[in-house]
């Protein structure tokens, strides 16, 4: 009888769950019933992903700390690789033409996303859209191949001068850092406009109208009106954009030939022609530092929320 | 405004609008010359091709050394986008149907494969692939490439089954169905057009990898984009015209039809 009462006493009071924002599962009352199944039914479900991030995600990235700082020197290693100035350079050049590469992709993009936003004309839209899409299509690979068929010594660039007679010698164009800019602002432009077009979207274009009725001048309404608006979605486009540009491999081994400037190249080398483990891993990890920074300062000038969104167009 | 004002904007626009012209040549041209080179009969890079043929198309079809790289990727490609569907999917269902802690977290942390920098991933792959002595395994290829095509799953069928009302699952568990057969039944069904959707993008994401298959695959495992890499070091074949070209026709009906899956 007495347990009867306590039963009824505690079902009309509020629980902890309604009380709080947060509601911890085993504070949960038991009684409740939920049309979602327990937490524990959803763990199950999630078991095999959460196995892969932490043998996949987590892991690797603890073995490649282990590795910078392991053998031969421990902590040292880095002192070691930051007093080559070579690979001090190189990282220098990776982290500049990262950001150079993402800075032309968000110009370029951000036009793009609004040509493709304002634009009442159906061909216009075909041909914007179409541009955009049809170079997923392409392996990644290949759109490397391409470049390399346009840039060569005797490729399409080099051929369509030397026939105009602007030239008389072929250029050197492939295996430069511009070549490595080139084919990653190729690779990444659609990855720009997309994040853009799908922030831009949300802007209410007859805002534009307004600005000039009331005497604005169409540059003034898009830089003072529209502009604000649009930040939030540039931002996260720029943070993704870099820390995609950072990570580019093959772009830099094929585009800017063996002995380019660029951390990826470095780290293969390494591997693949020194063996030094320590030395590709601290590559990698500056990399990694770089990322992690970029979107650690996303995260905290946008939000999870505009960066998933970003992630997810 | 004033007659300078109304100039300059004019001027702008026509700037801008010369600009996104410029883009847009900008991202056919790579295309229009594959296509174009592909049907050029020269055995060396040549353009404007001096004959027009199949030869490159001929050329991949006889060579076992393409052949066979084409075949690895599929075997390797189906499996990857399989397991990355199969531990994506549940995740999922579970991080927006049940009442998992962390779920937003969790559902976020799917994403940091697509976010970590390509080589600083590699790097770290390999060091972990060294130390178990499993570079060059198939199973380590596939399963590494699993987590690259992993964000896909989390992010199409996580959009998938956030546009299936969960009423539906409440009206069909007040018609006496269990909470697993509401989840099956109804919610999992209207959610499979994304989750095909996801299947076909993690394939042609896994097929395409290039970056982990040179650090994790080892010098025996020679997928297609492998293959590619390995040529283009030493030269412009253009015999890669012709594969790239049918590739690219096949990716292009693949990414239309999960589009097309994603909307309906």
């Amino acid at each position: 009888m007495a347990m009867a009462r306590a039963n009824t006493a505690s079902l009309a009071r509020p629980t902890a769950g309604q009380l709080l924002p947060i509601s911890l599962p085993w504070r949960r009352n038991r009684r409740n019933w939920s049309p979602q199944p327990s937490a524990w039914v959803g763990l199950l479900l999630a078991t095999p992903f959460l196995l892969m991030l932490v043998f996949y995600v987590i892991y690797p990235f603890v073995r490649l700390v282990q590795t910078a700082v392991g053998d031969p020197g421990g902590w040292g290693n880095i002192g070691l690789f930051f007093s080559n100035s070579a690979n001090v350079l190189v990282v220098q050049i990776t982290f500049r033409d990262a950001a150079i590469v993402t800075a032309i992709d968000v110009v370029a993009g951000g036009l793009m996303a609004w040509a493709l936003k304002s634009t009442r004309n159906r061909f216009m839209r075909f041909a914007l859209l179409s541009a955009i899409f049809v170079p997923f299509w392409m392996g990644s690979v290949v759109k490397i191949y391409a470049f390399t068929a346009l840039l060569g010594r005797a490729g399409v660039i080099n051929g369509f001068l030397l026939n105009a007679h602007i030239i008389q010698a072929p250029l050197h164009l492939l295996y430069t850092q511009p070549a490595v800019v080139a084919g990653m602002v190729y690779q990444m432009l659609p990855l720009a406009v997309l994040p853009m077009y799908v922030a831009f979207s949300s802007i209410d274009t007859d805002l534009i109208i307004a600005a000039e009725g009331l005497g604005a001048s169409r540059a003034r309404a898009i830089l003072d009106v529209v502009l604000p608006l649009a930040v939030p979605g540039i931002f996260a486009t720029l943070v993704i954009n870099f820390v995609l540009a950072l990570g580019f491999y093959l772009t830099p081994v094929l585009l800017g030939g063996l002995t380019s400037p660029f951390t990826a190249t470095l780290i293969q080398q390494d591997l693949f022609t020194y063996s030094d483990f320590p030395d590709a891993s601290i590559g990698g990890l500056m990399l990694l530092l770089g990322g992690i920074a970029s979107v650690t300062l996303g995260y905290f000038l946008v939000g999870k929320d505009r960066l998933r969104r970003a992630i997810s167009a | 405004m004033n007659a300078p004002q109304i100039a300059l904007s004019a001027v702008l626009r026509w700037l801008s609008f010369a600009f996104v012209l410029l883009l847009i040549l900008f991202l056919f041209i790579p295309v229009i010359i594959i296509v174009i080179l592909s049907f050029s009969n020269a055995t060396v890079l040549q353009f404007p091709p001096e004959q027009f043929g199949l030869r490159q198309y001929v050329a991949f079809a006889q060579s076992q050394y393409w052949t066979s790289s084409v075949i690895k990727s599929l075997s390797i490609a189906f499996p990857t986008a399989l397991v990355a569907t199969l531990v994506g999917m549940p995740a999922v269902f579970a991080f927006n149907r049940t009442r998992l802690p962390f779920r937003e977290g969790l559902e976020l942390a799917g994403l940091t494969p697509f976010l970590l920098p390509g080589v600083a991933y590699a790097v770290a792959l390999y060091a972990m692939y060294a130390q178990f002595h499993i570079v060059g395994t198939t199973v380590g290829l596939i399963l590494a490439d699993s987590v690259i095509a992993l964000p896909f799953v989390v992010v199409i069928v996580g959009a998938g089954i956030k546009r299936v009302p969960q009423d539906l699952e409440l009206v069909a568990m007040s018609l006496g169905a269990s909470r697993a057969r509401a989840l099956i039944g109804i919610t999992f069904r209207l959610t499979l057009p994304a989750i095909g959707a996801a299947f076909v993008l993690a394939f042609l994401a896994a097929f395409d990898e290039a970056t982990f298959v040179n650090f994790v695959g080892g010098p025996d495992l020679v997928t297609l984009p492998k293959a590619i890499f390995d040529s283009l070091r030493l030269g412009v074949d253009p015999l890669i015209t012709g594969i790239a070209t049918i590739l690219m026709v096949i990716t292009g009906m693949a990414m239309t039809a999960a589009v097309w899956l994603r909307r309906t």
